[in-house]
C-alpha cells in the first residue's frame, strides 16, 4: 500500500494513527507523515498576512528544530511534513511559480534544493529564472546588514519575464530583504506583478 | 491497515441498505455514489468488490429479518417482557417478544389497585406470561406533526399494538441481561428509598439511565436550553465512569493489565444497568474496542465507532428510526472528524465553544425535523452546564451513590449540604429559561430542504477543518437557515386548519405571508373524577397536539388568541399553549372569566402579562386586506353556549364563519339581526355539529360552501349528528369532520379554496 508509506511520526517517531478529519474524509489528500502532537507545536500564522506575501506559519522553537533537521542536518524526507498546506495553498495561484534560487556551490554542498524539494512533494509545478550571484546567506546577519546587502540576484540568461505574473516561493522570510532583491531583478526585467510565498514567517519584528 | 479510516464506508452502506428495506428498494441506488466516492478517493477494486458484496448481502439479510416482523402473530400465546414497559395509571404499556423472539407492542389494562402493585413490585424483563388479546390498528396522528405511533413502532421494530384482555404468569425466563435488569430495578428501589425525593428523579436519570421521573418542567427547560443530552447517559458519561472505576482499581493496588481486563468486563454491565439506550451503547462499545484493540494495532477511532455503528443496526436494523440513535453517533462523528481541528485550539473556552458547536452544527436539521425548533441558547449554556454536569454533578451523585450503600447515616450528612446546593442550581436554570426569544422555531424542514441543511453543514465543518474564511463559512450556513426560516411566510394565501384535537375546537388563522396568526380555541380536555391509583401521566392536548402543530408549521407565537366560551373542550388547553407559544392578546365573551375552567389561563396570562379582552358584537378591525367583526354576543351575561364569540372573517371574496358553540336560538337571533348574512364560503358548524345547532333556516340562508364539525373520533355525544349532516347533504352542502379526516386546512385563494385534510399514511 503505497498510500500509507510512512508508518512513523518523521518528527518523533511515535507511531502513525492518524486521526481522520473532514478533508480526508471528503477528498483524497496527502497521506499524513507526522503525528498530532508535532503538528499541533507548528504555530499557524493566521493573522498581519498581506497581499503580497503569504507565510504559512511563525517561526517557533518546533519550526526552529524542523528547519535545522531539513536544511542542515539534510534530512531530505522532512520535505513531505509540509506538502499538503503547500499543495492547497499554491494549488490555484495563477502565478507562475519560481523559488529562491541555491548558489550551485551551495546546492553541492547541501546535496538538494530545499525549496524546490518542498514544491516536489507538493506536486507544484514550478520555474526557475533566477541565478544565486553569492554564495553568503541570509542567516547569521543583523537587520542591518541584511537591509544593505548590495543584489544577490540576477536573471537566467535565456529566460523571457516580461509582461508575466510571478509568485515567488522561499522557506522563510525574515526582513523581506532576499524577497526584495529577487522582486526588483524580476520588475526590472519586466514582470507585470511580483507576489510571494514562504512556509514561515520570522518573528524578527516581534 | 487496508481497512484503516474506511469502515465508514462499511457503516454508510449497512444504513443504505437499512433505508431501502424500511422504505423502497430505489434507496440502494444510493450506493452509486457511496462507490464513486469510493473509488475516487483511491479504494483497491477489490475493496470497492467487497463493499458492494456487503452492502448486498446485508441487504438480503435485513429483507428476510423485516418479512419476518411482517407474519402476523398467535393471539393467545406465550410471550415474555423486555425491559421497555410503563406502568401508567391504570395501564401497562410496552414490548414483549413472542416465542420467536419477534417483538410486539402491548397494552394492558389493570383491573384492580391489587394487580397494579404487584406489577409495581418487580421488575417484568424475563417473565413469561400466557396472554390472550388482539391486535388493534395503530391511532391515525391527528396531524404530521403530531406523535405517531406507527412510526414509533417502526422505530422499536414491532410487529403491532396486541391489546392483552387476560394474562396469566407462568415463569421467569434466567438470562444474564435478566439478572441484571433485577439488579437495576433494586438500584432504582434502593435510590427512592435513600434520597431526597427532590434528588432521586436526577440521580436516576444520571446513573440507571431512568428518566421516567425527571417532571415535565424540568425536561422542558433542559430543552429550552438545549442541554437535555446531559440528561442521557453518553460518551462523556461512560469516560468519567470508566476513569472513575480504573482509577479506583489502580488505587487498591491492582495491576493495570487486570484493571484494564476488569474495565472491559464492568463497561457493558454498567450499560445493561444504565439502560441501554443506543448512546450508552454506542459509547461503550465503542471504548471497548478501544480498548481491546490496543492488544494488537490499535484502532482508529473513526473506524471503532464506524463498527459498533454495523454492529448495532445488523443486530436492530430499525435502530436507525430512533431519535437517540441517530443524534448520538451523528454528534461522535462531528466531534471525531473535528478533533484535528479541536485540538489545535489552545484557548479552553474557545474549544468547549466549539465543541458544543460542531455537535450541535451536525444535529440541527435532525433537531428540526424531530422537534420542529432549536434552542440558540444552547451553544453558551452548554459551556458551563457541561463541566458542572460532568465534573460535578454526576461524581457527586456516584459518590452520594456508593455512601448510601453504607448503613451509617453518613450520606444524610452530604445530602444536607448538597440538597441546597443542587436546588440552588435548578433555581438557576428556571430563571435561565425564562429568558424569551431562546428559541428557534422555523417548523419541520421537507426533504430537500433536509438535504440542503446537510450539504450546507458538511460544506461548513470541511471549510473549518481547511481554516477557510469564516465569512464563507457563516454564508454557507446561512443560506439554508434563511430558507427554512422564511418558507412558512412566503404563502400569499388566508389559510385556515382546523386542528384535529378530538372533542373540541381549535382553529388556526394564519392571514397572507403569515402577518398574523389568530387562533379560535385551544382545544381541551374533559377530566373527570376518577379512583387516584388510576391515575397516571395526563393527556394534555394542548401541549401535546395543538402545540406541535403551531411549531411544525413554523408559527412561535399567536396574535390573537380568541375563546369562544368557557367550555373546556374549547379553552382547557390554553393554559399549556400560553406556556410555549407566545400569545400578544387574548379575545373572550363578557363574564366568561368567572367560570372556574378558565382560572389555570388566568393565572398563567397575569404572570406573563397577556391582557385578556371581553368581546362583543359589533367590534371589528381590519388587518391589510382581511377583514374581522365579531357578530354575537350582545348582553353582557354569561349562560353558556349560547353566549359564544362569533366570528366573521372576509378576504376579497372570500367569507367565512366561526360560530363556537352557539345553538339554534342563538343562531336565529344572528339571522334576524344580520338579515344580510348569505353565501358563506367557510363555515365552523356550531356546537360540533350537535342536534341543537346548524337548524335547517340558518344553513338555508347561509348556504356555507364547506362546513367543518370539529368533533372527536367515536365521540361519546355522537357529534356531529346523523340529522345535521342530513341535513347539510340534502341542500347540496359539503361537510367534513375533524374525527373522520384528521387535522383539515383550507387555503383561500382568490376565487377557490384549496382543501387539505392531513390523513397521512407514513411511508
Amino acid at each position: 500500500m503505497n498510500r500509507n508509506e510512512v508508518k512513523n511520526c518523521l518528527l518523533c517517531n511515535a507511531p502513525l494513527n492518524s486521526q481522520m478529519d473532514w478533508k480526508r474524509l471528503f477528498f483524497n489528500r496527502f497521506p499524513k507523515v507526522i503525528c498530532q502532537e508535532c503538528e499541533n507545536q507548528f504555530e499557524w500564522c493566521l493573522h498581519e498576512q498581506d497581499e503580497e506575501v503569504v507565510s504559512l506559519y511563525y517561526y517557533n522553537e518546533a519550526m526552529q528544530d524542523y528547519l535545522h533537521r531539513y536544511k542542515f542536518m539534510h534530512d531530505v524526507l522532512l520535505s513531505k511534513v509540509f506538502r499538503e498546506e503547500i499543495y492547497y495553498n499554491l494549488k490555484n495561484r495563477k502565478e507562475m511559480i519560481v523559488p529562491i534560487p541555491m548558489h550551485p556551490e551551495k546546492l553541492k554542498e547541501r546535496t538538494f534544493s530545499h525549496v524546490d524539494e518542498l514544491l516536489k512533494e507538493a506536486r507544484i509545478p514550478y520555474v526557475h529564472l533566477l541565478e544565486k550571484i553569492t554564495t553568503e546567506t541570509q542567516g547569521g546577519k543583523t537587520r542591518e546588514e541584511r537591509m544593505n546587502t548590495p543584489q544577490i540576484f540576477k536573471l537566467k540568461k535565456t529566460v523571457q519575464v516580461e509582461g508575466k505574473e510571478i509568485l515567488l516561493v522561499d522557506d522563510i522570510y525574515t526582513t523581506g530583504t532576499t524577497i526584495r532583491h529577487a522582486k526588483r531583478v524580476l520588475i526590472e526585467g519586466g514582470a507585470k506583478s511580483v507576489k510571494a510565498f514562504t512556509l514561515i514567517k520570522s518573528g524578527f519584528y516581534k | 491497515m487496508i481497512f484503516q479510516h474506511k469502515w465508514i464506508y462499511y457503516a454508510l452502506s449497512v444504513l443504505i441498505a437499512s433505508l431501502s428495506v424500511h422504505e423502497t428498494t430505489w434507496l440502494l441506488l444510493l450506493l452509486i455514489p457511496l462507490v464513486l466516492h469510493a473509488y475516487l478517493i483511491k479504494f483497491h477494486p477489490v475493496q470497492i468488490t467487497i463493499l458492494l458484496f456487503c452492502s448486498i448481502s446485508v441487504f438480503l439479510y435485513f429483507s428476510t429479518q423485516l418479512k419476518e416482523i411482517e407474519k402476523p402473530i398467535i393471539l393467545t400465546g406465550i410471550y415474555t417482557w423486555t425491559h421497555e414497559y410503563k406502568v401508567n395509571g391504570d395501564k401497562i404499556r410496552g414490548l414483549m417478544k413472542d416465542e420467536n423472539g419477534r417483538k410486539v407492542y402491548v397494552t394492558y389494562k389493570l383491573s384492580s389497585e391489587e394487580e397494579k402493585h404487584i406489577f409495581e413490585s418487580m421488575p417484568l424483563e424475563g417473565k413469561r406470561f400466557l396472554v390472550e388479546g388482539e391486535m388493534v390498528e395503530p391511532k391515525r396522528p391527528q396531524h404530521p406533526y403530531s406523535f405517531n405511533m406507527k412510526k414509533y413502532l417502526k422505530s422499536k421494530g414491532a410487529t403491532g399494538i396486541f391489546e392483552i384482555h387476560r394474562l396469566q404468569y407462568i415463569d421467569t425466563k434466567s438470562s444474564f441481561h435478566q439478572k441484571i435488569s433485577v439488579m437495576r430495578f433494586h438500584l432504582k428501589k434502593h435510590i427512592e428509598k435513600t434520597f431526597p425525593t427532590s434528588l432521586a428523579p436526577e440521580a436516576k436519570a444520571l446513573l440507571i439511565g431512568l428518566q421516567d421521573d425527571v417532571d415535565d418542567e424540568t425536561t422542558r427547560a433542559y430543552q429550552k436550553l438545549g442541554i437535555t443530552h446531559l440528561f442521557a447517559i453518553s460518551g462523556l458519561h461512560i469516560a468519567i465512569f470508566a476513569f472513575i472505576i480504573y482509577e479506583g482499581l489502580i488505587c487498591l493496588r491492582i495491576r493495570q493489565e487486570i484493571a484494564t481486563i476488569l474495565l472491559i468486563i464492568l463497561l457493558p454491565i454498567y450499560a445493561i444497568v444504565a439502560g441501554g439506550a443506543p448512546s450508552v451503547w454506542r459509547a461503550v462499545t465503542v471504548l471497548e474496542l478501544i480498548i481491546i484493540s490496543r492488544y494488537k494495532r490499535r484502532l482508529a477511532i473513526d473506524d471503532a465507532l464506524a463498527i459498533s455503528f454495523i454492529g448495532f443496526v445488523m443486530i436492530e436494523p430499525w435502530v436507525i428510526y430512533q431519535v437517540g440513535f441517530q443524534l448520538s453517533y451523528l454528534a461522535t462523528v462531528s466531534l471525531i472528524y473535528s478533533s484535528r481541528f479541536l485540538h489545535s485550539i489552545n484557548s479552553w473556552w474557545l474549544k468547549s465553544f466549539f465543541i458544543t458547536f460542531v455537535c450541535q452544527l451536525i444535529v440541527y436539521p435532525l433537531l428540526l425535523y424531530h422537534f420542529y425548533e432549536l434552542s440558540i441558547s444552547s451553544f453558551i449554556v452548554n459551556l458551563f452546564y457541561v463541566p458542572l454536569f460532568s465534573f460535578l454533578i454526576l461524581p457527586i451523585n456516584i459518590v452520594l451513590l456508593i455512601l448510601s450503600f453504607i448503613p451509617i447515616p453518613l450520606s444524610n450528612l452530604f445530602f444536607t449540604v448538597y440538597e441546597p446546593f443542587r436546588l440552588l442550581i435548578t433555581k438557576f436554570t428556571f430563571v435561565l429559561q425564562s429568558v424569551p426569544y431562546q428559541m428557534w422555531v422555523p417548523g419541520k424542514p421537507s426533504l430537500f430542504s433536509m438535504i440542503l441543511a446537510y450539504v450546507s453543514v458538511l460544506m461548513a465543518l470541511y471549510f473549518i477543518d481547511c481554516r477557510a474564511k469564516i465569512r464563507y463559512i457563516v454564508l454557507v450556513l446561512l443560506i439554508p437557515v434563511f430558507l427554512l426560516h422564511f418558507k412558512g411566510k412566503i404563502n400569499p394565501h388566508l389559510v385556515i386548519s382546523f386542528v384535529d384535537v378530538g372533542q373540541g375546537d381549535c382553529i388556526v388563522i394564519e392571514l397572507p405571508f403569515r402577518k398574523k396568526v389568530y387562533m379560535i380555541d385551544t382545544g381541551g380536555v374533559l377530566r373527570f373524577q376518577q379512583e387516584e391509583w388510576k391515575e397516571g401521566t395526563r393527556y394534555e392536548v394542548g401541549r401535546q397536539v395543538v402545540v406541535p402543530y403551531l411549531k411544525g408549521k413554523g408559527i412561535s407565537s399567536i396574535d390573537t388568541l380568541i375563546l369562544t366560551h368557557a367550555d373546556s373542550d374549547h379553552v382547557e388547553g390554553a393554559e399549556e399553549i400560553l406556556k410555549e407559544i407566545r400569545v400578544r392578546e387574548i379575545h373572550v365573551t363578557p363574564s366568561s372569566l368567572k367560570k372556574p375552567v378558565m382560572n389555570d389561563l388566568m393565572v398563567e396570562a397575569k404572570i406573563q402579562k397577556v391582557p385578556i379582552k371581553e368581546q362583543m358584537a359589533g367590534n371589528a378591525w381590519r388587518d391589510g386586506e382581511v377583514f374581522f367583526q365579531y357578530l354575537w354576543p350582545f348582553d353582557t351575561d354569561y349562560e353558556g353556549n349560547n353566549d359564544s364569540l362569533v366570528l366573521y372573517v372576509q378576504h376579497g371574496h372570500f367569507h367565512a364563519l366561526f360560530t363556537g358553540d352557539l345553538e339554534k336560538e342563538g343562531e336565529q337571533k344572528l339571522l334576524s339581526l344580520y338579515p344580510t348574512l348569505s353565501s358563506i364560503d367557510l363555515l365552523k358548524a356550531g356546537h360540533h355539529g350537535s342536534k341543537t345547532s346548524s337548524s335547517e333556516e340558518f344553513i338555508r340562508q347561509l348556504q356555507p360552501a364547506i362546513t367543518i364539525f370539529c368533533a372527536g373520533e367515536n365521540n361519546r355525544f355522537g357529534h356531529p349528528h346523523i340529522e345535521v349532516v342530513e341535513r347539510f347533504q340534502r341542500m347540496g352542502l359539503k361537510t367534513f369532520t375533524t374525527g373522520e379526516v384528521g387535522t383539515i386546512e383550507i387555503i383561500a385563494k382568490a376565487l377557490e379554496m384549496e382543501i387539505r385534510t392531513v390523513t397521512i399514511t407514513i411511508d
